[in-house]
């Protein structure tokens, strides 16, 4: 039978240590916010060329149909959106909220969790929604100027895409991530009231 | 070599055994208390200009691993958590010596323990004085004397049983 003394022995006649040093670290972290910023950066620097060809299209085609006008316009919002979203979860990555009490840290975690959980799905949905209804006040001119297969075509195409995202894809997308989440701030529940 | 890069050094030198301790008390698992200690030490290095000495750099680096621990929990939904049986414990400490053997048995006990009480126990037996664990894990030093009582007769008997197999 032991005390807890000699448990405090036999813990402090452990030797080993961590196989990394500081170089290790530093090298990774110069690598690794450079692939970060890389990434973020191609991400942004895509949707703002997006949102200029559609700027350019608009001011450049003399657009006859006042609904193109709405569908272009939907378009922008769609690009703005996603650039501010990507910047606000950017600014909420990079907030030093690791150094918060234990209670806290939690806290701020679950309120990104779901601020993240409510990106991917409520929102998403509301965004799909909004592309839909662009492209189809877009085609409003577009199939006035085209022949009957290209329309057809048109609009099987989209027709599917948008059915397959809505009724497939997206459920099963939700369904994942609804599980996950409610887990997750289970867990994370569990644990916070432990630091009571 | 710079000079943030020079106090980064002596920072890690003088704390990542500790925190490698802390890290491998809360996972059992010696690659992840590896990826543990170099997310704790990334995010140490990150933060070090904003690091204001309210504190000491000591108790602001803990601070870190013990949310850093706390994430990886999340991530992982502890799949890896170790209901080691005796068996198990034993096979694992047979190509060791009798120390690592007793090592490796404390470290399968820590992992029976709530998550909260992983990272407490094993910042008391690495001797962080009491107000400094309280500071750290956010809660009163007379709670935090609770727990630790509780914590310490919980592992006590854990390892005994341990023992008797």
């Amino acid at each position: 039978m032991k005390n807890f003394d000699s448990l405090v022995d036999i813990w402090q006649a452990q030797k080993s240590g961590p196989q990394i040093d500081y170089k290790h670290i530093i090298t990774h972290f110069k690598k690794s916010k450079n692939k970060f910023i890389i990434k973020l950066s191609l991400g942004l620097i895509s949707m703002a060329i997006v949102l200029l060809i559609i700027i350019i299209l608009w001011l450049k085609t003399p657009f006859t149909y006042s609904t193109t006008h709405i569908s272009l316009f939907i378009f922008v919002l769609c690009c703005l959106y996603y650039i501010a979203l990507q910047i606000k979860n950017l600014r909420i990555l990079s907030a030093p909220f690791c150094i918060e009490t234990p209670k806290k840290h939690i806290q701020q975690l679950q309120k990104f969790k779901q601020l993240r959980h409510k990106q991917n799905t409520r929102n998403y949905f509301f965004y799909t929604i909004a592309m839909g209804l662009g492209f189809a006040l877009y085609f409003i001119e577009f199939f006035a100027q085209v022949n009957g297969l290209v329309i057809l075509l048109s609009l099987a195409f989209t027709v599917v895409w948008f059915t397959l995202c809505y009724f497939y894809l997206q459920k099963i997308y939700i369904k994942r991530e609804d599980k996950a989440i409610t887990q997750m701030l289970e867990d994370l529940d569990r644990i916070k009231n432990q630091f009571k | 070599m710079n000079p943030q890069e020079k106090v980064f050094k002596d920072i890690f030198e003088a704390n990542s055994k500790k925190i490698y301790h802390l890290c491998y008390g809360y996972t059992n698992d010696e690659d992840a208390a590896n990826d543990l200690l170099q997310e704790t030490f990334l995010k140490v290095w990150q933060n070090l200009a904003k690091f204001r000495e309210q504190s000491q750099i000591s108790t602001w680096i803990y601070r870190i691993a013990v949310n850093t621990c706390l994430t990886y929990l999340k991530k992982e939904k502890r799949q890896n958590k170790e209901e080691l049986t005796p068996n198990i414990a034993e096979s694992q400490a047979e190509e060791v010596s009798d120390k690592q053997e007793q090592i490796s048995q404390l470290y399968a006990c820590i992992a029976k323990l709530e998550e909260n009480e992983r990272l407490i126990i094993t910042m008391v037996m690495d001797e962080i004085p009491y107000p400094q664990i309280a500071e750290i894990a956010g809660i009163s030093d007379g709670n935090l004397r609770v727990k630790i009582h509780r914590i310490k007769q919980k592992l006590t008997e854990l390892y005994n049983q341990y023992e008797k197999f």
